[in-house]
């Protein structure tokens, strides 16, 4: 940085320091802002607005993006599928070669 | 977009994300069914069998079902030709005549070895225990036989 460059900072300094703004508001200013809210009558959102407003936070989604996953996993687990057969067709299965059950996708 | 419509997405990923874990959980334990340990599990209570006698008549098992698949696996080589018939061309009388007296000829070798594993099986049983397993699964064995065959020969008809 040269001499000019710091004598030119220094007086920006000097009237930066020196520098005040004087605003003049009226005198019902205050009283003029609460008038205008109280027109423009409450601020309303829907149900959904305000459930969006309050789930859509990064942690949120994934805390309950876990809790779906967990509670489908719990309930697959206690709900096993119904057998294809009944236990009695299960062994008839297991020991006759003529079962249709093993001819199934040849015949398809 | 609009806080709605992303509220929308997120409930519809959510959904998918169940629907897929519930559907996976249940391939995964429909895999793991196995009919012959269902069977077996099933014969032990409805049979009344002790540990020895269990223990007798899964040996048994173990040993035939390998002979089973393999029977199994004959038939449906010996199916495949009336069943599964190539898709350009066609398969001839002859074919389909020598195809049906295979399956036969198989089917009948095949029923005696079963009926007697089942004998086998029945002989480690008490009288009246043994007497119900041969009369339910000799009967359903012939049944599923003549099945088969009227089925292929039903087929060749085709």
């Amino acid at each position: 940085m040269n001499q000019t460059d710091k004598e030119m900072d220094e007086k920006i300094d000097a009237l930066l320091a020196d520098w005040q703004e004087s605003i003049e508001v009226p005198q019902d200013f205050r009283r003029e802002v609460w008038r205008r809210v109280e027109l423009s009558g409450p601020c309303r959102h829907g149900i959904l607005e305000r459930l969006a407003w309050w789930l859509l936070r990064p942690m949120r989604e994934v805390v309950l993006l876990a809790l779906v996953v967990l509670v489908a996993l719990i309930w697959g687990l206690t709900h096993p599928p119904e057998p294809e057969y009944s236990a009695h067709d299960a062994y008839l299965l297991s020991i006759s070669p003529f079962d249709p059950h093993h001819y199934e996708e040849l015949s398809r | 977009m609009s806080s709605v419509k992303k509220l929308f997405g997120y409930v519809i990923l959510l959904c998918l994300a169940a629907f897929i874990t519930h559907w996976a959980v249940q391939n995964h334990l429909r895999s793991k069914q196995d009919p012959q340990e269902t069977g077996l599990e099933w014969m032990r209570a409805e049979y009344d069998l002790d540990d020895g006698t269990f223990a007798r008549v899964k040996l048994l098992h173990q040993i035939y079902f390998a002979e089973c698949e393999a029977m199994t696996s004959k038939i449906g080589k010996v199916d495949r030709i009336l069943l599964s018939p190539p898709r350009r061309g066609k398969v001839s009388e002859e074919t389909k005549r020598s195809a049906i007296q295979l399956d036969e000829a198989l089917c009948a070798d095949y029923e005696a070895v079963t009926l007697r594993h089942l004998q086998e099986v029945a002989a480690l049983m008490s009288p009246e225990h043994a007497e119900r397993f041969l009369n339910d699964f000799t009967t359903n064995v012939q049944r599923q036989r003549m099945e088969h065959q009227r089925a292929l020969s039903e087929k060749a008809k085709q």
